[in-house]
């Protein structure tokens, strides 16, 4: 603990200033994969001091980025202010910003950049503070690589999968004064246990009686219907999963989110098998191919409040939504006998 | 004691005084209250370390992957109580992939057979199948205490096996798990003859328990002290269930919610006034506020109150915690608001823990008025205050300076801001001035929790301030990599670290590779890091394990990856065992 990284300078390669070259972020508009990728220069008021001497043995660049948000008052920002990015141009889900306008971000982990424009006002006072920091040194390594990285780093979430339009804030307000009922689309924040979120679904902030016409507990109420998680478990993996139904609107894009949330289960299974990476997925995609129709090895049944259990996909979307509560992946040899009859029917369909 | 004095002098020596029977030293290290201490003791000699091992009855192990089950039954051979914990905590939040291993059969197997006295054990983030289940107790004689606490992977066809298989229970603890519901009615499995239990926790289970099977349950275990119950329990089942077991010192409500019928009411409030010996109360799910007063006479012997789950507000809720005078710790949702915890400040002076939960936490915006005031004037007023976890959605620096002046005997200090990065909503400065006043004047802290706008001068005053900080968790925070150095090159006795969102590359990690290994762990998710830094930190550092976790559905394995590519997840720990074989295809052990 108490060696200091100076003696280790030495070994560990030196960060190059490559910041003061290109200062370009990348920034990715609409929430798509790799495509229409913008560079914007921020603007920069850097400081000329830009010290190398050796703090705590770490080159030191001073740098004022920041990733800039089209349209916002970024631009204007002259001074410095520390990046708040991440390397931007490491993760790609850092760089997805939603347009003022709210576009929707497929990825699930994004959101914190969505209020750097709170930070606005706030960068002003830092400077202070930015100088009893010393040095600070921005990671930018990978940068150039952004475009190359896929998406895949973002694992999709069904809690989160597509959440709504991501926080639309005034730019000029410190406190960031989101839509009523907006999800922060962050996975795992804030650090609440799961079951927290069906908590408020399922109940809807009882008052004392005087206070039940008060407006801000019919406003509660309302943010409080969300759709819940509902279980869904697979046949032969002990762990259930949860999912969230609402995120989805056809039966297709729920198969494949099935895929998503069991996949890794079956790879752990399978590893002993002398598949090569290619074979594997190719197994896996037949193992849940034909969830819906019957054809596959495993078919996906669905259970309403009373426990009777239908296969997946007779039933109109929105009415499938609002009365399942659980979901099961069975075993297609496995299935009851009534079921059967169905997968048949609709296998010769 | 005479043993080797053949050379009698004649004032008679005694033997060297390390010269002892084992006994003597197993009785003395029996005095020893902390494991840290026997492993101290342990550690001196060879002698000690064959009299500590050998008659250790407790083991905890809190990383499963750090030493294999067969060595800890190796080296510990007479345990009786073994806990042992598996996934970080980030797993409680969906950040860790549900396949990512803590099997708990490995643990059991090997207790089966080298440890067939244990009495107890519990179980943590760990994946527990029924056939784990069934195996414990089908293998241990005495089984007495089972603890299960975050948990996943079994059913009630595994309580079922419990209750059938072990005759002498005391305590069946499930405390969140997620249970499968097979409709097993288990709880009828618990012999007629079967007497002896003392604690009885089922609140997470979610499917429906036969009320007079419990009843006869209760009514027969004269040592019943706590007992929680689930959901399904209604309001009425819990008056007739109270009458049968007065002595009750822990209970957990069931669903607390019915319309109200003053019939309901008096019976709650007779049963209730018959519970001489409550202490602790919990539960209360949609808790219906005309029903609290039912509670009334029971508030002044309360020590523990966990409201969490009760989404009730208003002044009932308000009026009822403040009769409960001698609150030792209270764990209520944000809907207690600013004035509500100005009442719990002025009238639950002996407060030590206290925890506020959000009661809509993925809304965006403000729904209930719970600010940085309600936590300053519980700091204010109740000096006994040493544990504090707190959502909110707005902070001060002059709020946390002004905490950390009243009270400097925190011992665990979290801050949840919801939105990340909200900086001071008066000086829109960030909260470093504010965190760097906690951990400067709380000497005492091992867990902090960080958040809000922060740059790296707080890692520095934390690094440099924080000498008994065991656990820290970091989000959203930092501009460099010099907020992780400052961290990892400080904080003398830190053991976890978790960091998610943070800008921490490559360079911090191994400029101070070498700490890790006094850590238990480390987690890094979402930072800056790049495989080629974690393959040189494993070359570097051997007996630490390596886990670098990505998306499935990637494809590629990690071995075609360049060490350019960045690192989704990052997971460190010192391990003794070598690489675990049971990752998934989405972890790599580097």
């Amino acid at each position: 603990m108490e060696e200091s990284s100076g003696e280790r300078a030495p070994s560990t390669p030196q960060l190059l200033n490559l910041i003061r070259d290109e200062r370009e972020w990348k920034v990715i508009r609409e929430a798509e994969d790799g495509g229409g990728s913008s560079t914007t220069t921020s603007p920069d008021a850097e400081e000329d001091d830009y010290k190398l001497e050796l703090k705590l043995g770490l080159p030191g660049a001073q740098d004022d980025e920041r990733t800039a948000r089209p349209g916002e008052e970024m631009e204007q920002q002259q001074e410095g202010c520390t990046a708040l990015s991440l390397g931007s141009g490491c993760f790609p889900s850092h760089s997805k910003l939603a347009t003022s306008t709210g576009a929707t971000t497929t990825g699930a982990k994004r959101g914190f950049l969505a209020t750097v424009g709170a930070k606005a006002e706030g960068c002003k006072q830092r400077q202070e503070d930015r100088e009893e920091c010393g040095n600070e040194l921005l990671t930018l390594g990978g940068e150039n690589m952004a475009g190359e990285r896929k998406k895949g780093c973002c694992p999709p979430s069904s809690s989160h999968g597509s959440a709504a339009a991501g926080p639309v804030h005034s730019s000029s307000s410190s406190n960031p004064h989101l839509t009523r009922g907006a999800v922060l689309p962050v996975v795992g924040w804030p650090p609440v246990r799961s079951f927290r979120r069906n908590l408020t679904n399922a109940s809807s902030f009882k008052q004392s009686p005087e206070q039940q016409n008060d407006e801000a507990c019919d406003k509660a109420k309302q943010t409080c219907k969300r759709s819940p998680l509902i279980k869904i478990n697979m046949d032969g993996i002990p762990i259930g999963r949860k999912i969230n139904l609402s995120a989805y609107d056809n039966y297709q894009k729920l198969s494949s989110a099935v895929e998503d949330l069991f996949c890794g289960f079956l790879e752990a299974a399978q590893k002993d098998l002398a598949c090569s990476g290619v074979g594997k997925q190719g197994a896996e995609e037949k193992i849940f191919s034909g969830l819906l129709d019957g054809t596959g090895e495993y078919t996906l049944i669905c259970e309403d409040s009373e426990g009777d259990r239908t296969l997946v996909g007779d039933l109109p979307w929105n009415v499938f939504v609002s009365t399942t509560k659980r979901l099961r992946v069975t075993k297609s040899s496995e299935l009851p006998h009534g079921l059967i009859k169905t997968v048949s029917e609709r296998a010769d369909n | 004691m005479g043993r080797g004095g053949s050379r009698a002098a004649p004032a008679a020596a005694a033997p060297p005084w390390h010269v002892l029977p084992d006994e003597v030293w197993e009785h003395a290290f029996s005095f020893l209250p902390a494991d840290s201490d026997r492993g101290a003791a342990a550690a001196a000699c060879r002698s000690w370390l064959r009299a500590e091992r050998r008659s250790r009855r407790r083991l905890a192990v809190a990383n499963c992957y750090a030493a294999s089950p067969q060595d800890a039954v190796d080296r510990f051979p007479a345990v009786r109580a073994v806990e042992v914990k598996g996934k970080p905590h980030f797993a409680d939040f969906g950040l860790v992939p549900p396949a990512w291993g803590a099997a708990a059969a490995p643990w059991v197997a090997a207790a089966a057979d080298g440890w067939p006295l244990v009495e107890e054990i519990s179980f943590k983030r760990m994946v527990v199948t029924d056939d784990c289940l069934e195996m414990i107790a089908a293998s241990f004689r005495n089984f007495q205490v089972l603890r299960l606490v975050s948990c996943e992977g079994f059913s009630t066809a595994g309580l079922a096996a419990i209750a059938a298989g072990c005759r002498n229970l005391r305590e069946l603890d499930l405390q969140e798990n997620e249970i499968e519901d097979c409709s097993i009615h288990w709880l009828s499995l618990f012999p007629e003859s079967f007497t002896s239990l003392v604690t009885l926790n089922f609140s997470c289970l979610e499917g429906d328990v036969n009320i007079t099977v419990l009843e006869r349950l209760v009514t027969r275990c004269r040592n019943l002290k706590t007992l929680k119950l689930n959901n399904a329990i209604p309001l009425d089942k819990l008056a007739n269930l109270l009458r049968k077991a007065p002595q009750i010192v822990e209970l957990g409500t069931g669903r607390f919610s019915a319309d109200y019928h003053p019939d309901l009411f008096s019976k709650l409030e007779a049963a209730f006034a018959g519970c001489k010996s409550l202490r602790r109360l919990s539960g209360a799910w949609d808790a219906v506020p005309e029903y609290l007063p039912a509670f009334y006479c029971v508030c002044e012997g309360l020590t523990s109150l966990n409201l969490s789950y009760a989404t009730v507000r208003g002044p009932e809720l308000i009026k009822f915690i403040s009769r409960c005078k001698n609150l030792q710790l209270l764990w209520v949702m944000d809907l207690i608001e600013d004035h509500g915890l100005a009442v719990v400040a002025s009238s639950c002076n002996k407060l030590q823990e206290l925890r506020v939960f959000p009661s809509a936490p993925f809304d965006a915006a403000e729904q209930v008025s719970l600010t940085e005031r309600g936590l300053v004037d519980v700091s204010a007023s109740c000096p006994m205050l040493e544990s504090v976890l707190y959502f909110c959605r707005r902070m001060t620096n002059e709020a946390l300076i002004t905490i950390a002046k009243n009270r400097p005997n925190f011992t665990c200090f979290r801050l949840c801001i919801i939105e990340p990065h909200t900086p001071d909503y008066t000086t829109h400065q960030p909260l470093d001035a504010g965190f760097s006043a906690i951990v400067e004047s709380c000497k005492g802290l091992r867990r902090l929790s960080v958040s809000g706008l922060l740059t790296d001068s707080v890692f520095k005053s934390i690094g440099a301030h924080a000498d008994r900080l065991e656990m820290l968790s970091i989000a959203f925070a930092g501009n460099s990599d010099l907020g992780l150095h400052y961290i990892l090159s400080g904080c003398k006795s830190l053991k976890k670290l978790e960091i998610r969102d943070c800008p921490f590359g490559d360079k911090p990690l191994l400029a101070n590779a070498a700490k890790l290994e006094t850590m238990r762990s480390l987690w890094m998710s979402t930072c800056s890091l790049t495989l080629g830094a974690c393959r040189q930190l494993a070359r570097k550092m051997p007996r630490l394990s390596v886990e670098v976790m990505n998306d499935p559905r990637r494809g590629c394995p990690l071995d075609s990856l360049t060490d350019e590519s960045p690192v989704e997840t990052l997971y460190v720990y010192r391990t003794i065992a070598g690489p675990r074989s049971d990752t998934p295809a989405c972890v790599q052990i580097v």
